[in-house]
């Protein structure tokens, strides 16, 4: 069958039969989850093992204790905080969706407006979260716009790299039969950007979560930031930790659910099929 | 020139329009107004007949892309005019007849191929346009350009020939009155090339559109060509027409044929005399 051992062989191509070839298969699939049951182990007995006080660093153990015994204290916070990265990342995507869209239709607006965009975009967002709460007040409100403002970029920003890249040759095509400005933006350019346009939204994800969190920290009474903080005031690190973990299941999920809908929305997703090289 | 229909063809079965193109005085100037305007075509004419394949060749810079794009309208002209049938180019367009097929496939790489052989048609329609009750089906295009059961597929699981192919069908589902046909086969390795030469052949034998067609192989001017157009470069101009009375249909044996032969090497030296 194989005639040639390369060592860059193909992932696909899986070099079966041989003993150290199913080790390192197995090692592919399971070895960083192995590595990490390793490292909680490795935590858990070097708390004990050192008699490191608890209000530094707690054991993995004491953490998912009390993470079911805090249960509803987690649940309330974290509602709050899901509900502020959702409605923020929202109205993220639909004015940056809708200004983009705008800036494609009107050059001038692009012209004028996309150059504040790039400008924006180098400033750490971070940074303006405490002017957001003087101008908004403490609140859902100000914790809202935190998570827009700093999501609404990228996503604005990917878009129309995505809408301008079009390819001339499909514009081309376009041409040929004279297609009018609104097929052009719906059958060509937004097609066309889908995958730009969701690596801008993946990318705000990650963002959005930050947000929110900042946005607890400054000034907030609930949520799982506000968690976090006053966890750590109060040393009960365990229940800081309890809220650091809800927010990475809340971020992950949330990025997977992302790429979930990319999936079945943008076509990149469905490229990597089977190559016919017939004529 | 008058739109004179001849159905050559006989047995032909679908009912099929085309066009003449008539092409007079055309001159393109790039950078008009400019410090240093660059013509790139100059004084052109030239008449196509309805039905008839004629082949730009000539010398990189000599305009055959530019003079293409003029008759399709993707470039208006900066002095003279084209005439497609009795109508511009414009026209045409804006009518969806003008059969588009270009080096590269440029086929959507988010619809199947079935929906981008379709979507000519549903633009038109689609903006208030008619379209040509005499073009042929999805599936019967599907069929007619060899790639029956990959109408589900996406391009990039096909070939670069099999993309051309859903292509040409894409510009033949418009009926179009011409096909114009930007060196269609540059991007192809040279057997598949070859392949796709004696596929367009067998297809312009059965629809018997006008076609302009710019290539640089000399061979394949020939060998598609009832009449091949040298061009000269800087500025770009028409050096000589070159009847091609090779018998038709043409088949991988008029590549044996004496006359052929001969007709590619006179080419090939005239080109050789307009590059110095």
């Amino acid at each position: 069958m194989t005639t040639v051992d390369t060592s860059k062989a193909e992932p696909g191509e899986s070099v079966a039969g041989s003993g150290t070839g199913s080790v390192r298969a197995f090692v592919d699939r399971f070895g960083s989850l192995l590595l990490i049951a390793f490292l909680i182990g490795f935590w858990e007995f070097a708390v004990r093992y050192f008699e490191v006080p608890r209000f530094l660093l707690p054991t993995p153990s004491e953490i998912v204790t009390l993470m079911i015994n805090e249960w509803s204290l987690l649940r309330m916070h974290a509602t709050a905080t899901i509900a502020s990265i959702v409605t923020g990342y929202a109205a993220a995507v639909i004015f940056a969706l809708a200004i983009s869209a705008l800036m494609i239709r009107f050059p001038l607006a692009e012209k004028l407006i996309m150059p504040i965009f790039v400008g924006l975009q180098s400033v750490p967002k971070l940074a303006i979260a405490p002017l957001i709460l003087v101008w908004v007040g403490a609140g859902f409100g100000s914790k809202v716009l935190v998570v827009a403002a700093i999501a609404f970029f990228p996503i604005v920003i990917n878009t129309m790299t995505g809408f301008k890249e079009v390819d001339r040759g499909l514009r081309d095509v376009f041409r040929s039969v004279a297609a009018n400005e609104r097929q052009v933006f719906f059958q060509l350019r937004l097609p066309y950007a889908m995958p730009y346009i969701f690596a801008g939204l993946r990318i705000a994800t990650t963002l959005a979560v930050l947000g929110a969190i900042v946005a607890e920290y400054l000034a907030a009474s609930n949520g799982l930031g506000y968690l976090v903080l006053s966890g750590s005031f109060n040393f009960n690190t365990a229940r800081s930790f309890a809220a650091i973990i809800s927010l990475a299941l809340i971020g992950t999920i949330f990025f997977w659910l992302m790429s979930l809908v990319e999936s079945k929305l943008s076509w990149k997703a469905r490229s990597g099929g089977d190559q016919t090289s017939e004529v | 020139m008058s739109n004179t229909l001849e159905m050559t063809q006989p047995g032909s079965s679908a009912q099929v329009t085309s066009s003449g193109i008539s092409i007079k005085g055309v001159e393109v100037v790039y950078g008009v107004g400019g410090s240093q305007p660059v013509t790139a075509l100059k004084d052109i004419d030239l008449d196509i007949a309805d039905g008839e394949f004629v082949s730009l060749v000539g010398p990189s810079g000599c305009g055959k892309s530019t003079l293409l794009k003029v008759v399709s309208d993707l470039m208006g002209p900066t002095r003279g005019s084209v005439t497609i049938g009795d109508t511009s180019p414009s026209q045409m367009r804006k009518d969806g007849r003008l059969g588009l097929v270009f080096q590269q496939a440029n086929l959507m790489p988010w619809l199947t191929i079935s929906k981008n052989i379709d979507l000519l048609r549903s633009l038109v329609s689609g903006r208030g346009g008619t379209v040509s009750p005499n073009g042929a089906t999805v599936d019967e295009l599907i069929d007619l350009v060899g790639l029956s059961g990959f109408g589900d597929k996406f391009a990039h699981q096909l070939s670069g020939g099999m993309q051309q192919r859903a292509a040409l069908a894409r510009a033949l589902a418009l009926d179009p009155a011409v096909l114009l046909m930007d060196e269609p086969f540059a991007a192809l390795d040279e057997i598949t090339r070859d392949r796709m030469a004696f596929e367009l052949m067998r297809i312009w034998q059965r629809y018997r559109k006008t076609v302009l067609f710019v290539t640089h192989s000399l061979g394949e001017a020939v060998l598609l060509s009832d009449r091949v157009v040298l061009m000269s470069a800087r500025p770009g101009r028409i050096h000589k027409v070159f009847d091609i009375d090779l018998p038709r249909p043409r088949t991988p044996e008029t590549r044996l044929d004496e006359r052929y032969h001969r007709l590619v090497m006179e080419l090939n030296r005239e080109l050789y005399a307009v590059m110095t």
